[in-house]
């Protein structure tokens, strides 16, 4: 059994019971006890890893202000929700009603053409 | 160790607690939030421990505590009621705990630092620690269930609602890396 045989072994099965022909193999190769006692070690790290942090008598209740289930809650959160479609569509429609209003200009220039269409159109002759 | 007995163990359904938290579970979904607060405080230290072995930090359990609970608050819909309501907050939080495990890209506290100061062999230990902190965090997630909660495959899979192959695929694979890391060490 070679060390890569070995290392995957052990991290494949733990370090804590090898078998004989690993037990030897660490016996006679230093670098492998050394990872076998690594590995242990991560494992001892893992299992013990815990925070400790106990709930405060107040967590229940925080837990409960936070949830969003009233009106005003929902309100928001549709409100903030909407919000970017909100402005979108208004952004839209400014930008559509501004195209689609006549300039200054123009109106003077319809007017221009109106005019002269009248006064060819009322003018004796002008329908024949 | 007791946290995985309890879990496996849950309340048997018809014993009078059992039918209590049903109750408890009725109302919430009516939307009484007093119901709900005792819910809370009814299962808050499991879930406390259970988020503890993944942070460190108290605020943080306690972030992912509150967002077990309100994630329970907006689906219970969606709870059945076939398996215990403890199975169901485990999974919950089991999720939460890896989506903002998943969501963190280096760790930025070591693993285990009293014990580190502890330790007979301080220098061996913080670069073990060292070593755990540099591993993925959802690699880091299977090995601290499989390790620390003493999990086997087949339970990380109930309990996370993964397949089992999908648990065996990332368990393999978080134990190569951390061999790879170890081994380079040496």
């Amino acid at each position: 059994m070679n060390c890569a045989q070995v290392r995957k072994l052990l991290a494949e099965e733990g370090s804590d019971v090898p078998g004989v022909e690993i037990r030897d193999h660490l016996d006679e190769c230093p670098g492998c006890a050394r990872f076998a006692e690594r590995l242990k070690l991560a494992a001892e790290i893992l299992r013990n890893h815990q925070s400790g942090t106990e709930p405060d008598a107040g967590f229940a209740t925080r837990v409960v202000a936070a949830l969003p289930t009233s009106s005003a809650d929902l309100l928001g959160w549709a409100a903030m929700r909407l919000l970017p479609a909100t402005l979108a569509l208004a952004l839209v429609l400014t930008v559509w009603a501004l195209a689609a209003t006549p300039s200054p200009t123009s109106l003077v220039e319809q007017a221009l053409g109106d005019d002269l269409w009248s006064w060819i159109l009322d003018s004796p002759g002008g329908e024949s | 160790m007791e946290l995985a007995l309890s879990i496996t163990m849950g309340l048997e359904s018809g014993t009078e607690p059992a039918r209590e938290e049903a109750a408890l579970v009725a109302a919430c979904r009516r939307g009484d939030e007093d119901a709900f607060a005792r819910l809370v405080r009814r299962h808050e230290k499991r879930v406390f421990r259970l988020a503890g072995r993944f942070f460190r930090q108290p605020e943080e359990v306690e972030e992912v505590a509150q967002q077990t609970f309100l994630t329970i608050w907006q689906k219970l819909d969606t709870y059945r009621a076939k398996a215990p309501f403890e199975h169901w907050l485990t999974r919950v939080c089991l999720n939460c705990c890896y989506e903002r495990l998943r969501k963190q890209k280096v760790r930025s506290e070591p693993l285990d630092e009293d014990y580190a100061a502890a330790s007979s062999e301080p220098t061996a230990r913080l670069e073990v620690e060292r070593l755990l902190e540099v591993l993925p965090a959802t690699d880091r997630f299977i090995l601290l269930l499989l390790h620390g909660e003493e999990w086997s495959v087949a339970e990380i899979a109930e309990r996370l609602g993964w397949s089992r192959a999908n648990v065996k695929v990332r368990a393999h694979r978080a134990r190569k890396k951390l061999r790879q890391l170890l081994a380079e060490e040496l």
